[in-house]
């Protein structure tokens, strides 16, 4: 899963953008308005974690300018401003969520799980494809009754083909999702990333879940009906 | 009575009550002199007439009164009376109606009319006038008899009148203007308190705008439609009231949310750091960086708490002055080499003019802490590459420190907020090394020195001048001519 976070405190920035890549997701940080404007709109995100008060540009008009170039991406806007009417106006201008500083490093995962889920419209944080289940809140897989230790970034690639069932995503598209806008990697390594999560759902038969199309992608198909 | 509105009552009814009751009672007065007055007159008139008829012959004072001459005397129901006395108590003549009855008579006789009240012989209130008089004297009379008579032949007459129709007609004057007098009090009441209420319905209107003030509607102006010429003073001075307060809530409410701001930030940061770090405890290096990051953000509010806690020890007056000669040139210099490192930093170059001899008599301490704040705010928002310049003069026992950075940033309608706590320039208040105190500080500890500050913006260059007594004569008197400057460039 791919953030972007709009935080002009560089100490909290730093914090949050370990934490969070800990946690599994991409992130993508900026300093300031006009940067966080700009990142939001040249690429997709899942959730864009926005504060408010912002050098060169403030969040709302961050946030107003996004929605009116028709972005919906889901807007966790994050600020010490703590009255009624900052979150309201907040959220009347388009923000899905609203957390106030000081907060919890956790209760911001689980606000930012539960974007994501609405983001694939899916509702409870158990997923589960046969034999596979997937707890997004606890971060934690289940094959055929065995737990399965996957790396974060493992988990989130999981999580993405599992939320998407059916459709095949290709590998851009997936690196898009995993990897920070200014991470280099090698073009191959979805395709590493992919045959390494194959091996640990199942090391004796890797492609049982997760299906190559060729010269399009991956996906994991839906279940039969 | 503490209303208005009743005082105004109370005073205009006594007033005009006094001033009507007055005039009531110089109207009566005067109507009821000026009627006893018309029948005193018809009194005498008629007492001349019987003097007129009273002659003396022969040496013999005869009275003779023809009938129908004085027809009042002669009336059946309610006569007039009159009774003449010749010296020695001798009855000349009286008034048929008197039958053998006298009147009353004074003692003393006089040659004018004296007047009094009798009750008649027939029971009646009257009125009496008495006179001595030498009667006429007929002229053959006066030939034969030579001389006119002498003191002996003096007669005193007595005229007397009902004047119950007088008396009822003024009791019944007493009374029309008792009752018109209390009718006008009654009117003027009633009037009284129309006028009143009408006068003062801009005071019911003012207070009514008065009670419906709260703190959100602070900056919307009191505006009394028809408000008297005497009311508007008032309404204007409350108006620059309302709008000093309303500045004073909004200055208020800045400060508290830019307190919450700035402790909820680094708060934030120090939640974070730690929530992260104690999430992943395996990785050490991770660990210490975050022990880091937490060091600096409880520095961070450890500024602002001593910074708070010192503005509010000059603010409570908990502090205490240690007075001494302090050196300006030596102080400033020793503060500006704490900023100087931040200021190479920057690219920022100096310039400080401070005459060699010149000593303050003040707290050293607190100098320092002016400078300090001073020299932190100019090298952190001074244009990198800029010159920051610090001069000082003296005269006539003051002085002027000028601290002055060229800047982009600064508006001159933001100069009167610069002082204010917690005000940055940067809404966003990202620069966590500041947090807007410093300036605060300066203007809590001028004014606790006994110095004036002042804050000025042109040509691109923000100055703040501090100016305050120099605190000896003689030190200040002290400066040497010549090489005084000491210029410092870092």
């Amino acid at each position: 899963m791919r953030l972007l976070l709009i935080e002009d405190s560089q100490r909290l920035r730093s914090a949050l953008e370990t934490g969070l890549r800990k946690a599994g997701y991409a992130v993508d940080a900026a300093g300031d308005g006009r940067d966080g404007l700009w990142l939001a709109l040249e690429n997709e995100y899942d959730v864009i974690v926005l504060d408010l008060m912002l050098p060169g540009l403030d969040g709302l008009s961050v946030l107003r300018q996004l929605r009116e170039r028709g972005k919906a991406t889901h807007v966790l806007i994050l600020s010490a401003k703590d009255l009624i009417g900052d979150r309201v106006q907040g959220l009347r201008l388009g923000a899905d969520d609203y957390l106030v500083k000081p907060f919890s490093f956790d209760e911001l995962c689980a606000r930012l799980e539960a974007l994501v889920r609405r983001s694939y419209h899916a509702k409870n944080p158990v997923l589960r494809r046969g034999p596979l289940e997937i707890n997004t809140a606890a971060r934690r897989v289940t094959c055929e009754g065995r737990e399965v230790k996957l790396t974060p970034r493992e988990h989130s690639l999981l999580e993405i083909l599992v939320l998407r069932s059916g459709e095949v995503l290709s590998r851009r598209e997936l690196w898009e999702r995993l990897y920070e806008f200014d991470r280099e990697v090698t073009s191959n390594v979805v395709d590493v990333l992919v045959c390494s999560l194959r091996k640990k759902l199942d090391p004796h038969q890797p492609q049982r879940f997760i299906k190559t199309r060729r010269g399009q992608g991956y996906l994991i198909e839906e279940p039969a009906p | 009575m503490r209303s208005l509105r009743g005082r105004l009552i109370v005073w205009l009814l006594a007033g005009t009550g006094l001033l009507v009751t007055l005039a009531g009672v110089l109207l009566d007065r005067r109507i009821g002199s000026r009627l006893r007055q018309d029948f005193d007159a018809d009194l005498i008139a008629e007492a001349r007439s019987v003097m007129a008829v009273t002659e003396q012959q022969n040496g013999r004072v005869e009275l003779e009164l023809s009938p129908g001459l004085l027809p009042q005397l002669e009336a059946r129901q309610e006569p007039d009376y009159f009774q003449v006395w010749l010296p020695g108590g001798r009855v000349l003549a009286r008034s048929p109606s008197l039958g053998g009855r006298d009147l009353p008579r004074s003692a003393s006789p006089s040659r004018r009319f004296q007047f009094a009240g009798l009750t008649l012989p027939d029971g009646r209130r009257g009125r009496r006038v008495e006179i001595t008089f030498r009667p006429l004297v007929e002229p053959d009379d006066e030939r034969t008899a030579g001389p006119p008579a002498g003191a002996g032949s003096a007669a005193t007459l007595v005229v007397a009148t009902g004047s119950e129709a007088l008396d009822a007609f003024l009791a019944s004057l007493h009374r029309t203007l008792a009752l018109f007098i209390l009718g006008l009090l009654l009117g003027s009441a009633v009037l009284v308190r129309i006028v009143t209420a009408f006068a003062l319905r801009p005071l019911d209107g003012l207070a009514r705008r008065l009670e419906a003030i709260d703190a959100g509607s602070l900056r919307e102006p009191v505006v009394i439609a028809g408000a008297p010429s005497e009311l508007v003073p008032t309404i204007e001075h409350l108006n620059g009231l309302l709008a000093r307060l309303a500045g004073s809530f909004e200055r208020e409410r800045m400060f508290s949310a830019n307190l919450a701001h700035e402790l909820r930030t680094p708060l934030a940061e120090l939640r974070a750091v730690t929530d992260v770090a104690l999430k992943w405890p395996d990785d050490p290096a991770s660990l210490l960086g975050a022990l880091g990051e937490a060091r600096s953000a409880g520095l961070q509010m450890e500024k602002i708490v001593v910074n708070l806690l010192a503005l509010a020890r000059y603010d409570g007056g908990l502090h205490t002055l240690h007075r001494s000669r302090v050196p300006l040139r030596e102080t400033v210099e020793s503060c500006w080499r704490a900023a100087a490192a931040e200021a190479e930093g920057r690219g920022l170059t100096a310039m400080l003019e401070i005459p060699a001899g010149l000593t303050l008599v003040t707290d050293r301490e607190k100098l320092e802490l002016i400078l300090s704040n001073l020299f932190a705010n100019a090298v952190a928002y001074g244009s990198p590459g800029g010159r920051i310049t610090c001069a000082a003069t003296a005269s006539d026992g003051r002085f002027t420190l000028r601290v002055a950075n060229p800047t982009t940033e600064l508006e001159p309608g933001e100069l009167p907020r610069v002082f204010d706590r917690f005000w940055r320039r940067d809404a966003a208040r990202s620069d966590g090394r500041h947090v807007g105190l410093g300036l605060s500080l300066v203007a809590a500890l001028c004014e606790l020195l006994g110095f004036s500050k002042e804050a000025r913006l042109h040509d691109g260059v923000f100055e703040i001048a501090v100016s305050g007594p120099v605190g000896e004569p003689e030190a200040a008197t002290a400066i040497p001519k010549g090489d005084a400057f000491l210029p410092v460039s870092s």
